[in-house]
């Protein structure tokens, strides 16, 4: 139950840092789930879902108004509902981090309608803060603030709450695990390396960034080497 | 400029600043964010509860940009709103100028921070988290935020202090010069931390040798190559989603 209550919280938090208050990167999957992971007590694992998001959802940037994936509460939910499982017993990362990907990825788009369904049902609040303005009430607005982060901390417990019963119950499916037992781990990882690689490449299409992007290249290959 | 606003309001506006997003609604978007954000300012300039419901009410009309560059608007309206006072303006004066210039900085602090922040600062922070990830995890994380709450935060702070020097000049100063070299560089280095990381993460000791290994290059070559290649707009997740559900389907 506590585990459970742990996903829940941290999915609030990812929400709030997404959308309400700070916003300071704590949604990022490498953040959110590597701190799922030390509060249920399997850093590594958490760790290892927390980069396989991140570098899928790298190429996803929130420039322009399309619907966003909201992932930060998606990721923390699917990769708590596996960790719970890999307490529970289940070891296997390969399969694990398949079962991250099919449930954080359709549940993080449904919970950007339902962002977009909350902010379409704010338009109430803004009603409501220029009646409280009109009635003497100036205060309220920071009032209404406050609403708005709990409102969304509602939404991403409600987002890592359903994200992690998914992941779970997806963890119990028989021909899940035979299928999921062919993909290693690293091949996941570089799978999601490639996509995140190839949405972010768009961003330096310029002939100046290109050439940093093939210094860059050079520096990592240098460093490699030099690392063994 | 005499100041008329406390230190203690432009500190309790910044605080509030950070908050800015949370009343976010498709009706006023940031409207209660700001105005939320410039009250304390507002009762410092407006002693009297009426005029302080009339400064308000100009506040909560339409309003929009960038959330880590708000506070440069937030700022130089706060100085707009001294200013107006000082010449003798006060409530009854016309006050077009306050919608034109919030309108004005909202969509060039808007680009710019999409820019800056979004196409640049994020995925510098994030692949330099990632490329520290590999020496550990608890390095990734703590490069991650660092680099990337390190300067939003001292952004966010100059902008109110800028704001209020300099008023509605602001906006020039930051969408000049100074602007363009800060999201060139944060882009360069975002190019240079995307270039390092595959040979990086390839050469990790869990990686495998081999063919292995190479077709394991090739694969990620490959599926970076098809991203690349999809319909502009179009998020690379939402391709994965597309593709695993189609596969799941095919299998079941």
């Amino acid at each position: 139950m506590t585990e459970w209550l742990a996903v829940t919280a941290l999915g609030a938090v990812a929400a709030i840092d997404t959308t309400a208050f700070f916003q300071g990167m704590v949604h990022q999957p490498l953040v959110i789930c590597s701190l799922a992971g030390a509060a249920l007590g399997v850093p590594y694992e958490g760790a290892f879902f927390g980069g396989l998001l991140q570098l899928l959802w790298m190429g996803d940037l929130p420039v322009g108004s399309r619907l966003r994936p909201e992932v930060g509460p998606a990721a923390v939910g699917a990769a708590g509902g596996v960790l719970i499982g890999i307490k529970a017993g289940f070891l296997d990362l390969g399969v694990g981090g398949l079962v991250v990907l099919l449930t954080a990825l359709p549940i993080a788009y449904l919970a950007g309608y339902l962002v977009n369904w909350q902010r379409d049902r704010r338009s109430r609040m803004a009603r409501r803060a220029r009646a409280a303005v009109a009635a003497g009430h100036p205060g309220r607005l920071r009032w209404l603030l406050v609403e708005g982060v709990l409102q969304c901390a509602g939404r991403g417990a409600v987002t890592a709450l359903g994200a992690a019963a998914a992941a779970r119950f997806l963890l119990e499916l028989s021909w899940l695990e035979p299928l999921a037992r062919q993909i290693p781990p690293y091949a996941l990882l570089a799978g999601m390396l490639g996509i995140g690689l190839g949405g972010m490449l768009g961003l330096f299409r310029s002939r100046e960034l290109l050439a940093w992007l093939g210094g860059g290249l050079v520096l990592g290959i240098a460093a490699a080497v030099v690392l063994g | 400029m005499s100041w008329r606003v406390r230190m203690s309001s432009r500190f309790a506006a910044f605080l509030t600043s950070l908050g800015f997003q949370a009343g976010f609604n498709y009706d006023g978007f940031q409207n209660i964010g700001l105005a939320a954000t410039l009250l304390p300012a507002l009762r410092d300039l407006y002693p009297e509860p009426d005029d302080l419901e009339r400064a308000l009410e100009r506040h909560l009309r339409y309003f929009n940009t960038n959330p880590y560059l708000a506070t440069f608007t937030a700022g130089a309206l706060i100085a707009a709103e001294e200013e107006n006072l000082e010449r003798g303006g006060g409530l009854e004066a016309d006050t077009t100028w306050l919608d034109r210039f919030k309108q004005a900085s909202g969509s060039v602090l808007g680009n710019l921070g999409d820019r800056f922040f979004w196409a640049g600062l994020q995925p510098l922070a994030c692949l330099a988290g990632v490329i520290a990830f590999l020496l550990s995890p608890l390095y990734g994380i703590l490069v991650l935020l660092l680099l990337f709450n390190i300067p939003h935060l001292l952004i966010r702070a100059e902008g109110m202090r800028l704001g209020c020097v300099a008023g509605r000049g602001v906006v020039t100063i930051v969408a000049g010069d100074l602007g363009a070299r800060a999201i060139r560089w944060v882009r360069r280095l975002a190019a240079l931390a995307l270039g390092a990381v595959p040979p990086l993460l390839l050469v990790h000791p869990s990686t495998p040798d081999g063919v292995e290994g190479a077709a394991l290059i090739a694969g990620t070559i490959g599926v970076g190559w098809l991203v690349l290649r999809r319909e502009r707009g179009r998020f690379p997740s939402l391709l994965v989603l597309t593709l695993l559900l189609t596969s799941l389907l095919v299998v079941f």
